[in-house]
């Protein structure tokens, strides 16, 4: 009789178990661009690495449960997820429920709270001919107990939140498309959660530019915001970097930023050199600042012709309206 | 007379196939271009475009669909040019109403239209500035 039980026990925990990590899948939207979805990492899920609900320290290298191997980041690798911050982990969306749209179908968001290094990384950037299009994007939210950057700070706390990296043509040239908050001392004119951008690095060498892109201190926190960066490689090898954030409901509003084209033309592509990525992806980590965020639906694209026009644009798991839904009007409609 | 005529005949040949001002078109003949959507109703990525459709409507007429233009990518952000007659004939002045949508597996989008004049009159032709 016990054995009958033990034996209905390890049935079930087979069973319940592991299909608890089966059924997780990716977000639709990487589902329906097939090949054109490098990798996806909804971070909507309560385990990681098979099913551990650990994610304390010294647990750092985290490979979420809700990533299928075919296109989760860097599949098999430990430095999928790696975060040394102090807390970093799942916590029920319903938590959230204020400041998530009403559509939303998450059962979790991840919380994370402190300094240190802290991102999940994209795969090494392997295009090796021109004329594509790369972008990533994921969501984020500060709380309202966030420590920010302080105007006129000779610490330079600062904060990454996006990053497009890699290194090119050489390991000695770091290329980055980015998002970042602080850094650079904040003059008292600008606000201190000040997003800068930025698009430098050999690679392409375009001219500087650190235009800003918003306020996360006061477009982030009651509602989530969409991060996109995508660059664009021309069929004759130009590099452009585009940058979008989008206030998503309860909030709104919607900021873009295009960078100078770069100098440089690089008509093999970018292809994967071995160097790696550098610490592009979901960036997180954070410096002499303890942030309070969080953070949901990352997704790394590719589509190829080059398309300047193309943004990954919303999960439907967190903005709502899944199913089929038919295109948005042609634009820019001409006669002569 | 006669010469004046041909000066006339020779000015229309000439000029009678150029726009002679925003929305005023001189000839039957039109080029219509547009950009195909990157987006779906709502604001996503596009996965699955399959073809864009240009259709005309003249006053007291149903509308006609001119062709289908199959998608450039799956993605869409194609830029679309077609050219093709419309039956506005010589001494026919007509206020058209060209549209263009999208389609995907699940439907045809919204039509975006613009209304362009086309003024085959004498006048038009003879008044044209380039």
């Amino acid at each position: 009789m016990k054995i009958k039980i033990t034996m209905i026990a390890a049935v079930a925990w087979l069973v319940l178990g592991f299909a608890g990590s089966a059924l997780a899948a990716t977000e639709a939207l990487c589902t329906t661009l097939g090949t054109n979805c490098i990798c996806g990492e909804p971070l909507n899920t309560a385990t990681h690495d098979g099913g551990s609900a650990n994610w304390s320290s010294p647990v750092q290298h985290f490979d979420p449960d809700d990533s299928p191997f075919a296109t989760q980041c860097y599949p098999g690798k430990p430095a999928e997820n790696f975060c040394a911050s102090p807390v970093f982990g799942p916590i029920p969306a319903s938590q959230e429920a204020a400041f998530l749209p009403p559509g939303h179908t998450l059962s979790f968001v991840f919380q994370h709270v402190g300094p240190s290094i802290c991102h999940i990384a994209h795969p090494s950037i392997s295009e090796p001919s021109p004329n594509f299009t790369y972008c990533l994007r994921h969501y984020r939210r500060w709380t309202s107990t966030s420590e920010w950057p302080t105007h006129n700070d000779p610490v330079d706390r600062q904060q990454k939140v996006t990053t497009i990296g890699w290194f090119y043509p050489t390991i000695f040239d770091a290329n980055n498309i980015q998002i970042s908050m602080g850094g650079a001392s904040i003059p008292v004119t600008d606000p201190r959660g000040r997003l800068n951008t930025r698009f430098d690095g050999n690679g392409f060498d375009a001219p500087n530019d650190f235009q800003q892109i918003g306020d996360a201190e006061t477009q982030c926190v009651n509602n989530y915001c969409r991060f996109e960066v995508c660059m664009d490689v021309s069929s004759a090898g130009e590099g452009r970097a585009r940058l979008r954030v989008t206030q998503v409901a309860p909030g709104s509003g919607q900021l873009t930023v295009h960078k100078p084209v770069g100098a440089v033309l690089r008509p093999e592509g970018v292809p994967d050199n071995g160097f790696g990525s550098g610490p592009g992806g979901l960036s997180m980590f954070a410096s002499d600042l303890a942030p309070n965020d969080r953070a949901t639906h990352y997704i790394v694209t590719r589509v190829r012709p080059e398309n300047r026009l193309f943004w990954p644009g919303p999960a439907s798991e967190v903005e709502g309206g899944g199913g089929p839904t038919p295109p948005a009007a042609p634009a820019g409609l001409t006669v002569r | 007379m006669r010469p004046r005529r041909t000066l006339l005949i020779l000015a229309l040949l000439v000029l009678g196939s150029t726009p002679v001002g925003a929305g005023v078109l001189t000839k039957s003949t039109v080029t219509v271009e547009y950009t195909e959507p990157t987006t779906v109703q709502g604001g996503g990525a596009i996965t699955d475009l399959t073809k864009t459709s240009i259709y005309y409507q003249l006053p007291g007429a149903a509308q006609v669909k001119q062709t289908d233009v199959t998608a450039s990518a799956a993605t869409g952000g194609g830029l679309v040019q077609q050219t093709f007659s419309i039956p506005v004939h010589v001494r026919q002045k007509k206020a058209v109403t060209f549209s263009a949508t999208a389609t995907n597996p699940a439907g045809e989008s919204a039509p975006l239209s613009t209304v362009e004049t086309i003024d085959r009159t004498p006048e038009a032709s003879a008044g044209a500035t380039r």
